[in-house]
Parts: C-alpha cells; structure tokens; sequence
C-alpha cells in the first residue's frame, strides 16, 4: 500500500484501497506499481488497450473488487423484511376459526408430489377444497380449488440460482381475476424485484399495478432498501404513485427493520432469539391520515390523524409442539398451539379474545398424512430418510 | 406509460381472447399438476388413487 491510502485510511477510518487509485484522473499522482502490474496481462485488443476504456475498465474492476473486499451478503427479499416477526413469531397468518381437517397425500419426495383435501365448517375458509403441489429443484407449482370452483395458483420458476420468475393467480367465477407476475433476482449483496399485478396495456394507458423494489446490503449485518409503486386501477383515472423506504439490521440473534411507506405509514419490527427453542417479536405501525373528524360546532372538518397499533409475540419451540402467543394493543389476546401426535397426525388448536368488543374465537384443526407410495410411508414412520436410506436405530421391515 | 392504442374492435377480440385462456387456466391448473406429479412418480398411480384421500400403499 502507498503512503497516500495509508494516509486516507487513517484521517477517514475508511479504507478505499484501490478505488481512489483508479478514478484519480491524473495517474500520475498516486503510485501506479500495482495497477500497471495487473493491467499488463490485458494489454492486446483495442477493448482494452484503448486508453479510456482502460480506466473504464479499471474503475469497473477496482469497484467490483472493493465490493468484493466488504465481505456483503444477500439481504433477503423485500418480502421477507420483517418475515421473523410476522411470519415466523406472530400468529395472525395462521390463525382459523371453526372445525378444520386436512388430509394430505403425498405420492413422491423427489419430485415433492402431494394432493390434499381440507374439509372446514364453523369459519370463514370454503367447506371444501382440494389442492395439489408439485416442486422439483428448480420449479414449484401448486393450486388449491374449492368447493365454489375459485382458484389459487402459485408457480415458481428458477430460472439459475439467482433468477426465479414467480405467477400467482386467483380465479373465481363471477369475480376480476388477478393474476401478479413477478422476477426476483437475488446477486450477491442486493435482491431486486419487479412485480406486475393485473397489467392491462390494451386500454389508452396502462391499467394495473407495477412495483419494482431493491434491497442493498451496506455492511454485512445492514441493509437498506427502497420499493416504487405505481398503481392505476380505474380507467380514465391518473395513477398513484409512491416510494416506500425501507431498512433491516440483522445481527445474528436479533433483527431489527423499518418500513416507511408512501400513504404514510412507519412500521417498526424488532425480532429476539432468546434462547434455543424460544423467539420474541414486537412490532409497531403509526399511520399518519388525513380524516374528516366532526368538530365541537358539529361541523365535519378534515383533521390529521394518527393511528398507532402495537403488538407483542412470543414462540415456543418444543420438540413435537410449537406454542405461539400475542398480544395487541387494541386488546387481542390470542394463542395457537401446534402439536404433532404422531409423525403422520397432527393438530392445532387457536384461540383469541378480543377485551374491548367482547368478542373470541376459537378453532380446531387435525391434519392427517397419508402416504401413496411404500417409499413415502416408510419415511413418514421414521423407517427411512428423504433419500430412501435406512434410518439408524429404526426398526427395519423384513 | 406504454398504450397499444387498439380498435374497439381488436380490443374486443383480445378481450374474447383473454376470456377464453382465462377459463382455459381455470379449469387445467390443477389437472396439470396432477399430472406433473404422475408422471414424475416411478409407481403410477391410478386415478381413483390420485384422488381418494385414503393411503394407498
């Protein structure tokens, strides 16, 4: 190292190595030693012998190399910001009210093939429905239909390892469609996603909705993002656009991220691992509006309003049963517990009580796997692993 | 923002057209998988195994 980086590195505490070295203009001002060696080896066609496009070349090297040098990671999705709180701790995903029974066949582990039946009364899901699922290493496919004849279709396509195109459908009789397209490609330090929601080009301007999002890591424990919306879903009407900005911090056992969203909106998540077996989540959302309020003369004005709501969750992680608990600042308390009887039966059990309206709601659920092939019931009794080979210690068929 | 700039008359036809794969989607998808997932399985299953929940091994 020359002295002129030893120097910045220690006025700044910022070490930009080779970068300052090659947008200097003059290249005469900082030592060329190891530029000059690393670019003999490209000396020869006129790409690269030409003088500016091999500073192009340079900078473009010595950036991608520095980049290289932060040691980043891939931040995850957009979708996945605050994934460990809602998704994993929270049980607002999960929660059902009334009786419910699935029973799930499952053909094959690889490919993964399975059909299933779900029969549910008392709640708001269909009395019926019949799903199918089929994932290979670089496709997934699945698709639910109920007893009303609407549809759910999910289909995934890897296209490498850092491509997958994605289609989600929703078709009911009598009601728009929706159908969302959406391109994710995750690279080494960013994710970036495009997604289209019932894009209609055929009218005088575009009709739909178009988000297109990035998620940049900055250091290998943060990330900060920034997701673009524009939505015109009436014919004739101007479009709605707006900009959400969004930042995660994930250090190991605790994940903090935030979300600043266009209507204006602030969601804050904090997620804790606090021990082996058991996860913590709180998350907050103001929501700034603007409302007609009815003043002390009774007259409506319009009047900014800020609405905030807060929840707290805890998970439990046992080793046939897992144990989930919330609790809402508008007074939800609500609980789920999932145990698995055996490794073929299952059931889970919800429960939550809204204190200030008065309100609870419970429900039931059994799920039941069935094999429908040999292979797959001697894996789903512990006979053998995923990949046919005989589990140690179990007892073997003769 | 881009705009085809269609006749009602092509707009339409493209509105049959779209109709139609609509329906076509609707009522395939899941046939479709089932038979991804067939044809993926060394044992074959029959239909009534395909669709009975009951194990069928």
């Amino acid at each position: 190292m020359s002295e002129a980086s030893s120097s910045t590195q220690s006025s700044s505490g910022f070490n930009l190595g080779q970068l300052s070295k090659a947008l200097s203009p003059i290249k005469s001002l900082v030592s060329q030693g190891e530029l000059n060696k690393e670019n003999d080896a490209d000396h020869g066609g006129f790409w690269s012998s030409n003088p500016i496009f091999q500073f192009v070349n340079n900078v473009a090297t010595t950036i991608s190399s520095h980049r290289q040098s932060l040691d980043l990671i891939n931040p995850g999705t957009m979708e996945n910001l605050n994934k460990e709180v809602e998704k994993d701790v929270f049980l607002t995903q999960y929660e059902f009210s009334g009786l419910r029974a699935d029973l799930s066949k499952t053909f094959a582990m690889k490919p993964l093939f399975q059909v299933s039946h779900s029969f549910s009364t008392g709640g708001k899901s269909p009395a019926y429905a019949f799903a199918g699922m089929f994932a290979s290493d670089d496709s997934f496919i699945q698709g639910t239909i109920d007893n009303e004849l609407s549809l759910t279709g999910r289909l995934n396509y890897a296209w490498n390892k850092s491509n997958i195109s994605k289609v989600t459908l929703q078709l009911a009789a009598g009601q728009p469609p929706m159908c969302q397209i959406e391109q994710d490609y995750q690279a080494n330090d960013f994710s970036l996603n495009f997604k289209t929601l019932n894009p209609d080009f055929s009218g005088a301007s575009f009709n739909g909705v178009m988000v297109g999002s990035i998620l940049q890591s900055i250091t290998p424990k943060f990330a900060l993002g920034m997701e673009t919306a524009y939505s015109a879903m009436q014919p004739g009407m101007p479009g709605d656009a707006g900009i959400s900005l969004v930042g995660r911090y994930n250090n190991k056992n605790w994940i903090a991220s935030a979300q600043l969203q266009a209507q204006g909106a602030l969601t804050a998540a904090f997620w804790r691992k606090v021990s082996d077996h058991v996860e913590a989540g709180i998350e907050t959302t103001l929501q700034a509006s603007y409302q007609p309020v009815m003043s002390s003369m009774m007259t409506p004005t319009m009047q900014a309003v800020l609405d905030a709501d807060t929840t707290i969750g805890a998970k439990y992680e046992f080793r046939q049963s897992i144990y989930r608990g919330q609790l809402t600042s508008n007074g939800v308390a609500s609980f789920m517990l999932e145990h698995r009887i055996l490794p073929t039966l299952g059931l889970t059990f919800t429960a939550s009580i809204d204190q200030l309206k008065n309100t609870s709601k419970m429900g039931l659920g059994l799920q039941i796997e069935t094999a429908g092939s040999e292979d797959v019931m001697m894996m789903q009794n512990g006979l053998v692993d995923a990949d046919g080979n005989p589990v140690p210690g179990a007892p073997q068929m003769a | 923002m881009v705009a085809l700039h269609l006749s009602e008359e092509s707009r339409e036809r493209l509105g049959k057209v779209m109709g139609t794969t609509r329906d076509i989607v609707h009522y395939s998808w899941i046939p479709f998988i089932l038979y991804l997932g067939w044809a993926s399985t060394s044992t074959k299953p029959n239909f009534v195994q395909l669709l009975s929940p009951f194990p069928s091994a």
